[in-house]
């Protein structure tokens, strides 16, 4: 049962997801933008079966999940915002984050003007599917020229009592020169099946700046699927950075609508892909004003039988003078089963704009592990030094902070190349 | 020291080195000389393990042990040290941390302890200076934007800091202008001693007269046709190599 205010324009909204989502059906490999994403998973599965009314979460369970040098943390449980496993204290005064199903509740009209419009449910299967079934998600809303000073994090955790599906909605809203930055962290139990599929909505205004870095870390038998769309006002700043660790199948999908001018987006991200893992990144920057900006660079270590994905567009449209566009993925391979799709595209409809895009596959470079062998490092060393070195190429991107450098950590990690990590910061 | 002993390398089934014996001793500089393509990048390769480099007959001995049973890294380890005609550029990794990890992959397996990062980088500013190599760059990725001169010197760099018994300087000249040559000569120079060994790898007599050899051997076509002290390499500046050819087909 929904927990949700019964707004009638709500319940319209929610009709014509289900309604949109019946019609279209599970997304298909058919389609250019999931080409090289199973949706198979989701078969048969009742994405709209009702979770649990509450799930019990130990706070040491939280503890664990939460990085460093973080000021405040926002919790969900399988879907649904957990006042008392959260930790807001610390958001200056005027700045709400929290559950949007309160929001709802609350201010039901402020929450109207953004939820569905900056991410329309038409021709989107999955969008839809979320705006049929959600019933809590994410609320921000900074008012103008309020800076969150540290990064706020965000933890949507499954657990083992969640239904077949979760769908959180995430809608943010950042004020004239507002700033903000947002660590999400997604996770769930190894071993189970499950689905994650979650919609974010970010509205900037003028001037303002919102920094997301995003952790997909959901357990090994999960189908995650994460769209992000953004409108942007002039002289704003989007920066994603979308960090692919977990799942069986999982794909995160950005859109930038760089609609007023000097409004700029970079769209960064690195996926760690190994066992039958298949991690997908779709991204679509919307050029549609002069002055507007965009880099994108995502880089991919495949191991094993995995494969990575990234699928990227990026469309100039007519009048969007001096607009600079680049575009970068580069995959390693470290086994010869790995598999790395990498599609970039640029349409472009003015002239008088810098556009760039490329891509690459490889392997790790013999020349270099030769090099650091005749050293006398060992084998495993070299090649820890020069995957991390790949990575870290990706993860400059994350910016600063002591979040940061955990998110670097856990990398190095997962890579094995933990010591590695920590000589190199002994140097540094 | 060395004991190379009719040694037969093929590359993709190529035969490049025929039958080449070559015995250095503790102390010793030796220059190997011979045209393009007689083998000499050849023997700098499979002294120090580089793949792709099949030995179909021969052996060499190194300081008693057989240096083909031992994988790149040991050898390394062992003490062999290759300094590369063209050092490779590692971008995301930087110089100093690269170098330590050398340095105490190799300490550790000659029973010393682990240089901690602030006697090493005291260590390895001291050698920066001995090679006339700007400090700056021991932060900097490995050679990548290295100018020819900061490549090499940056391998000497690396010779004296892995205190190797025998080291192979594989046309360590090659490219560089005479201040940078002078450099990476005396710093190599310096390093000479009765337990080290070189072997000086190189196309041009000019090299020999910055690091002065005790004995020049000839290659050509896969194996040494002829030795001498240092004047013979004044004499191959002088006559090319053609008239060692008979000898060669011999």
């Amino acid at each position: 049962m929904s927990r949700l205010t019964t707004a009638p324009w709500l319940g319209a909204l929610k009709a014509e997801g289900r309604a949109r989502f019946e019609a279209l059906g599970l997304p298909s490999t058919k389609a250019e933008a999931w080409r090289y994403f199973p949706t198979r998973a989701l078969r048969g599965v009742d994405l709209g079966a009702a979770g649990p009314e509450a799930s019990a979460l130990d706070a040491d369970h939280i503890a664990a999940l939460r990085l460093p040098g973080t000021i405040a943390c926002a919790v969900f449980v399988d879907g649904r915002f957990s006042a008392e496993r959260s930790d807001l204290a610390a958001l200056p005064a005027g700045v709400t984050i929290g559950s949007l199903a309160a929001a709802l509740a609350a201010d039901p009209e402020r929450v109207r003007a953004h939820l569905g419009a900056v991410a329309p449910s038409e021709g989107a299967a999955m969008v839809a599917a979320n705006e049929a079934w959600f019933d809590d998600g994410l609320w921000v809303d900074v008012p103008a020229n309020a800076a969150v000073e540290g990064p706020v994090e965000v933890l949507f955790v499954t657990t083992e009592a969640a239904g077949p599906a979760t769908h959180p909605r995430n809608v943010l809203v950042l004020g004239r020169s507002a700033e903000l930055t947002l660590v999400f962290g997604w996770s769930g139990p190894a071993g189970r099946a499950y689905a994650t599929n979650a919609v974010t909505e970010i509205a900037l205004g003028d001037n303002a700046t919102l920094r997301l870095a995003n952790v997909e870390d959901e357990g090994d038998g999960a189908t995650h699927v994460h769209h992000l769309q953004a409108r942007q006002g002039r002289d704003s700043t989007l920066k994603t950075f979308s960090l692919s660790l977990g799942g069986e199948a999982a794909r995160t999908s950005v859109r930038a609508e760089l609609g007023a001018p000097g409004a700029s987006c970079h769209l960064d991200g690195l996926y760690l892909a190994g066992g039958k893992q298949r991690l997908d990144h779709y991204t679509e920057v919307d050029h549609q004003a002069p002055h507007t900006q965009s880099r994108q660079y995502y880089g991919g270590v495949i191991d094993d039988r995995a494969v990575g994905n990234y699928i990227g567009l990026v469309f100039i449209r007519e009048g969007a003078s001096k607009t600079d566009a680049q575009q970068l993925n580069k995959n390693l391979l470290l086994a010869p089963t790995a598999t790395a799709n990498a599609k970039p595209s640029l349409e472009i409809d003015h002239d008088d704009v810098k556009a760039s895009h490329g891509t690459t596959v490889g392997q790790l470079d013999e020349k270099s592990l030769f090099y650091l062998l005749s050293r006398g490092i060992s084998p495993e060393d070299a090649r820890g030094i020069l995957i991390l070195a790949f990575a870290q190429d990706a993860l400059a991107r994350l910016g600063e902070g002591a979040h940061a450098q955990a998110l670097v950590h856990r990398v190095a990690a997962k890579l094995g190349a933990e010591a590695v990590l920590e000589a190199e910061e002994i140097m540094a | 020291m060395l004991s190379i002993n009719d040694l037969h390398v093929s590359v993709a089934g190529k035969p490049i080195l025929k039958g080449l014996t070559l015995e250095v001793v503790p102390g010793e500089v030796a220059a190997i000389m011979g045209p393009n393509g007689s083998g000499k990048s050849t023997l700098a390769h499979v002294l120090s393990g580089k793949a792709g480099y099949e030995v179909t007959s021969g052996s060499i001995l190194f300081k008693g042990q057989d240096l083909l049973a031992l994988e790149a890294h040991e050898r390394a380890r062992e003490g062999v040290f290759l300094a590369f005609q063209y050092p490779v550029e590692i971008p995301g990794v930087s110089n100093a941390y690269f170098l330590r990890a050398a340095v105490n992959a190799v300490r550790v397996h000659r029973g010393l302890e682990e240089l901690d990062a602030v006697a090493f980088l005291k260590e390895m500013r001291e050698q920066m200076k001995r090679v006339k190599m700007d400090p700056k760059l021991a932060k900097r990725e490995v050679n990548a934007g290295f100018s020819g001169g900061e490549k090499k010197r940056n391998e000497i760099l690396q010779m004296a800091m892995l205190d190797p018994s025998l080291a192979v300087l594989d046309e360590t000249d090659s490219g560089l202008d005479i201040d940078a040559l002078k450099a990476v000569s005396d710093g190599v120079n310096a390093l000479r001693g009765p337990n080290r060994s070189m072997l000086v790898i190189t196309h041009y007599q000019r090299l020999l007269s910055y690091i002065v050899p005790d004995k020049v051997h000839v290659l050509l076509d896969g194996r040494i046709v002829t030795s001498g002290g240092k004047e013979l390499a004044l004499e191959l500046e002088e006559r090319g190599y053609d008239w060692l050819r008979g000898d060669a087909a011999a």
